[in-house]
């Protein structure tokens, strides 16, 4: 498995975003329940390794961040969903 | 981590929507609709001939309309797959509304209240099922219920549906839902 799947809070994001088409950072951040801090360093590493798309846009107050997943962030994730229900079926 | 509990994340997912942004765009459409139904109420019973006809007409696809833009404004934050797929279901929904309006109003035009009462109340029970919105889901069966009384007086259903769309509106603004 890829070491992106290491975290339990990445494979979190993953698997809210999976049925999404995009949402914005505080709703990961309220779901997730987790620190801003935390979830910026991972968000960030999936950004990296092209699991995800972050943008910003400006507003009267402040920035919008939207958070959507990319269509190789979709398939590594189902595919580790699948070998996850592979593993699950082995067990005794 | 459990499988469930990436499942239930999953599921999450799908649901997601903007719940507050939500509660005030469905006020503002219910309490609309209400007014416009109240106003469809009063010219169907105490006017007649084609200005009439021309109010209920416009009046409808001003309502249509307002429904559209709604749901376009939806899930601006958060845009998930069931607000996708819904958006489909509605823009169907209203198709629909449209052609059996159409055919109810040549056939028997004392039943148009009941007809798109039952169609708008059937599109508010499938949203609530997808977004496990019991408001909704509430909302979508008092109106087909009120279908029922509808038939029963028959002269006041334009009245009975914008009674039943501003409690709908009320119960949006009180947010029972977390």
């Amino acid at each position: 498995m890829d070491n992106i799947f290491n975290s339990e809070v990445r494979v979190k994001i993953l698997a809210l975003l999976y049925g999404m088409e995009y949402c914005e950072y505080n709703y990961i951040l309220k779901k997730l329940d987790t620190t801003h801090g935390n979830l910026w360093s991972h968000l960030k590493k999936l950004e990296k390794e092209d699991y995800i798309e972050i943008n910003k846009y400006p507003l009267k107050k402040g920035v919008r961040t939207v958070i959507k997943i990319t269509n190789k962030g979709s398939k590594k994730f189902r595919e580790y969903l699948n070998e996850l229900m592979e593993l699950s079926k082995k067990k005794p | 981590m459990e499988i469930k509990e990436l499942m239930n994340l999953i599921l999450d997912g799908y649901c997601g929507e903007d719940k507050k942004y939500k509660r005030i765009v469905y006020f503002i459409s219910n309490f609309t609709s209400a007014i416009v139904f109240f106003i469809i109420h009063l010219i169907y019973n105490y006017y007649s001939g084609i200005v009439a006809l021309m109010f209920i007409s416009i009046l409808i696809i001003l309502l249509g309309a307002i429904l559209i833009i709604r749901r376009r404004k939806l899930g601006i934050d958060t845009y998930s797959y069931f607000n996708k797929f819904m958006s489909e279901i509605v823009c169907y929904g209203l198709v629909c509304i449209v052609i059996s309006s159409i055919s109810v109003f040549f056939i028997y035009p004392s039943l148009l209240g009941v007809f798109i009462g039952s169609i708008y109340g059937l599109l508010m029970t499938v949203e609530g099922v997808l977004f496990k919105s019991f408001i909704r889901k509430f909302g979508g069966l008092l109106l087909i219920f009120s279908t029922l009384i509808m038939i029963i007086y028959l002269d006041y259903q334009f009245l009975i549906l914008g009674i039943v769309q501003m409690i709908i509106a009320i119960l949006n603004l009180l947010n029972i839902e977390k």
